[in-house]
């Protein structure tokens, strides 16, 4: 009998549909783009320096001021670089350069000899140096004004107006060099505006960059969730998480980061109706690209309603982001191995952004949700490797920006919120709650040796955006449970600090900021920073 | 006991259909013979036109019952009608907890709700193979607000209780048999469900996008008749659908832990009743 129960059983769970755990250790993120990403739009302003009565024929030099060049997501915006006063003394060889338009309808780009010389035309810094063919002046060209749709068009390889990098087609060296060019023109006195799209993404023009860590909670804000606060609801209706990214995508869009590192996005989960917040998010801020890496993937979590899941760690980026790659921390120890294996497998995600490279220095952006409800060395785990995948990218001699939420207290900060976490019904710190757990999982951080001291060696070795001095003033707090919204006219908006950036460049002196502002749209706030890379 | 019930009722959603002895075709079962299966429900022959069958482990959370009658033949065909009615509240409110085997979030309460299906059946033996074709009507009625997120969004299951969501639906299937040797035999089988117009019945439309108008599954089974009172299966179930996440297909049975698919096991038995 009991032989057969055993096949019974055996049979049982054979036929069960399967509540498939698709665990994504070895997987990599996935990658991401916007809808519709930016659109590049270079300005040149260009003064006539001598003549004829006709609209367009004579020479032509860009305008010898600031702003004369300017590349921005719109036409006649310099929001991503433009020239300064002194770039016009400094590039001399080039605000000299002449554009004659023939009265024959003939063009000629007149450099003399030298020009400004960029990288990809095969110098190794840019710097004036000897016109580089086919952007010489060499090749015969003609010029086209067309006053209905308001263009000019110039014919001949090489030929070009402003900056010969920027075409129709894209930017070169990577697109082919253009046999035409068409420029929108607007004329004005002896003033010539030109426009010319160049593409999609943003073009880093140099100068500092802005990045911003955030623990978004899915999206779910307040929402008194059974998982991570005293709350016992699980699924939220789609119109109030619609509302609620909306809320995120506007801070998001204010703060207007370069870099954003993203913990607990849902991207395909019932609990926030299926939305992909990554897609999402991508679609409604300034940000282009994005890596998605999943903590927690199953098709069916057979508990407490969450059915289909897909949470994890993002990436987000004005600038193209390669080389994506997701680095598995290791697992609780202290759970049995059914709870294991439907349990969160948290990860670092690591994307290198190209686009910020400095010289022969990759930039890196690193993102990394640790441990909160570990009562073992797990987190210890988990900042050990982060600090193990920072130093190699540091020993390699490139540039990492890196955040998250680190589920730590700072060193010297209060490292027990047991009775302020505690829920109806709880029971801590007492003789009675030690016959089954004394301190409350998650809201207590001296659950091993050294853990209140587990952040010193990322303080000591790299700049931190909210420095030593600050970082357990209450001004930077960023987190507290929902459990403090039980009330809704005594809320704790913050009572900790989790959530961190580090570089092993130099955060810009003062920028470290906590938004506190945003504490109703989850229960982590926002902490952002600007990270010098020195260039223009 | 709980999570053996809860096994056992989503397993016989894999299994429970599987035509012969000719459970799912226009054939009725001999007067006072009953059949089995471990996944498969409990059919008797009330008498040559009337035949009942119930999912035992079922009845207690969730009442069910089946009838199935004989018509007149159609054109060679032979004919039958069946009606079911289910009861599914206890089953699924008891499902709706924290914890684990939680399927629905605890936060939403199941409304009393009645599973009502007429289904037509026409059966013909042509060149040694048994086809059979139906097709039905589904109503699924409920006594009080149903939330859309309290849907369970797995193949098999999420287009069963859609009918509850979507108010009806409907059916329709292809069984193909054939004797392979006196011992073997092969099934192939097609069904259809159908929810026309899931996405736009929403009663809340903040709640939750109802999404997932179709679902397709298909079985092939190799089957061992050892007499006519026990046989043994084996094969495969095929599943794709739209669901609320998206179109998912998958092959089933499929054991989580090992993340691998396996072959089909079922014992049935029979007996008749003296």
């Amino acid at each position: 009998m009991k032989k057969f129960l055993s096949i019974l059983g055996v049979l049982l769970i054979l036929g069960c549909e399967p509540f498939v755990t698709e665990f994504p250790d070895t997987s990599n993120p996935v990658p991401y783009e916007a809808t519709s990403k930016s659109k590049v739009f270079w300005t040149f302003k260009l003064v006539e320096v001598s003549g004829t009565d006709s609209l367009l024929s004579g020479t032509w030099k860009m305008a010898p001021e600031a702003g004369a060049l300017a590349v921005g997501p719109e036409p006649n915006n310099g929001d991503w670089w433009s020239n300064s006063e002194e770039d016009v003394t400094t590039r001399a060889c080039y605000f000299d350069d002449e554009y004659v338009f023939g009265a024959d309808g003939s063009f000629q780009n007149v450099l003399g000899t030298e020009t400004w010389l960029e990288a990809w035309q095969g110098v190794s810094e840019d710097q004036c140096g000897a016109p580089v063919a086919p952007h010489d002046g060499s090749n015969a060209a003609t010029w086209d004004y067309n006053a209905g749709t308001g263009t000019v068009t110039l014919n001949g390889v090489g030929a070009y107006l402003g900056l010969p990098k920027e075409n129709n087609e894209g930017q070169l060296p990577d697109v082919d060099v253009p046999e035409t060019i068409t420029y929108n023109i607007t004329l004005s006195g002896n003033t010539m505006t030109l426009v010319i799209e160049t593409g999609t993404g943003v073009s880093y023009m140099g100068g500092n960059i802005k990045v911003v860590t955030w623990n978004i909670r899915f999206g779910i804000a307040r929402f008194p969730f059974f998982g991570d606060s005293c709350g016992d609801d699980v699924i939220l209706d789609d119109a109030t998480i619609e509302e609620n990214m909306a809320a995120i995508a506007d801070s998001l869009n204010a703060m207007d980061a370069d870099i954003v590192l993203l913990q607990e996005v849902d991207v395909s989960s019932k609990r926030t109706g299926y939305m992909d917040q990554v897609k999402y998010l991508l679609d409604n801020t300034n940000l282009n690209y994005g890596c998605y890496a999943s903590m927690w993937k199953a098709d069916f979590i057979p508990s407490d309603g969450i059915g289909r899941i897909d949470a994890g760690n993002a990436i987000l980026s004005k600038y193209e982001l390669t080389d994506a790659e997701r680095i598995q921390l290791r697992l609780r120890t202290d759970q049995d191995g059914l709870t294991q294996y439907f349990y969160l497998r948290r990860n670092i995600v690591k994307a290198k952004i190209p686009a910020l490279a400095q010289g022969e220095k990759d930039l890196f952006a690193v993102n990394i949700h640790a441990t909160a409800f570990a009562t073992d060395d797990t987190k210890q785990q988990h900042i050990n490797k982060y600090v193990e995948v920072l130093g190699d990218i540091d020993a390699n001699g490139d540039i990492f920006v890196t955040g998250g939420d680190l589920n730590s207290v700072p060193p010297s900060s209060v490292t027990d919120f047991c009775l302020s976490d505690m829920c109806d019904g709880d029971d801590y710190h007492t003789d009675q709650a030690e016959e089954e757990e004394y301190h409350k999982e998650g809201s207590y951080f001296d659950n091993f040796d050294g853990e209140p001291d587990i952040l010193v060696p990322l303080y000591d070795t790299y700049d931190v955006a909210i420095d030593t001095a600050s970082y357990n003033l209450p001004e930077h707090f960023t987190h507290a449970p929902s459990t403090s919204m039980i009330d809704d006219t005594t809320a704790t908006m913050y009572d900790r600090k989790l959530d961190y950036l580090f570089t092993n460049g130099t955060w810009d002196s003062g920028s470290g900021r906590t938004h506190q502002a945003a504490w109703e749209l989850s229960d982590h706030l926002p902490v952002s920073a600007v990270v010098n890379l020195g260039g223009e | 006991m709980k999570k053996i019930i809860f096994y056992f009722i989503i397993a016989s959603l894999v299994f429970g259909e599987t035509k012969k002895w000719d459970a799912h075709s226009a054939y009725l079962l001999p007067q006072k013979r009953w059949e089995m299966g471990l996944f498969q429900p409990f059919r008797y022959g009330y008498s040559e036109s009337i035949e009942y069958s119930v999912h035992p482990l079922w009845f207690f959370v969730m009442p069910n019952l089946s009838i199935k009658k004989s018509q007149s033949d159609i054109a060679g065909f032979t004919a039958a009608s069946q009606y079911k009615i289910v009861y599914p509240t206890p089953f699924l409110n008891m499902i709706a907890k924290e914890g684990t085997m939680g399927i629905i979030a605890p936060e939403f309460r199941m409304p009393p709700m009645l599973g009502l299906s007429a289904s037509w059946l026409m059966s013909k033996n042509m060149a040694g193979v048994n086809l059979t074709l139906n097709g039905g009507l589904d109503l699924g009625v409920t006594f009080g607000d149903l939330d859309t997120r309290s849907t369970i969004d797995i193949p098999l299951v999420y287009h069963r209780l859609g009918v509850y969501y979507n108010k009806w639906g409907i059916h329709t299937g292809l069984d193909v048999q054939k004797n392979l040797t006196q011992k073997f035999t092969v099934l192939f089988d097609l069904d259809l469900k159908f929810l026309p117009g899931l996405a736009e019945v929403q009663i809340d439309p903040d709640a939750s996008k109802l999404m997932g108008e179709y679902s397709l599954e298909h079985k092939l089974l190799l089957i061992w008749n050892k007499s006519e009172n026990f046989r043994v299966l084996t094969g495969y179930k095929f599943v794709m659908g739209e669901y609320p996440y998206g179109s998912d297909m998958r092959l089933l049975p499929y054991i989580p832990m090992a993340e691998i698919w396996v072959p089909i096991i079922e014992f049935q038995w029979a007996r008749k009743k003296r």
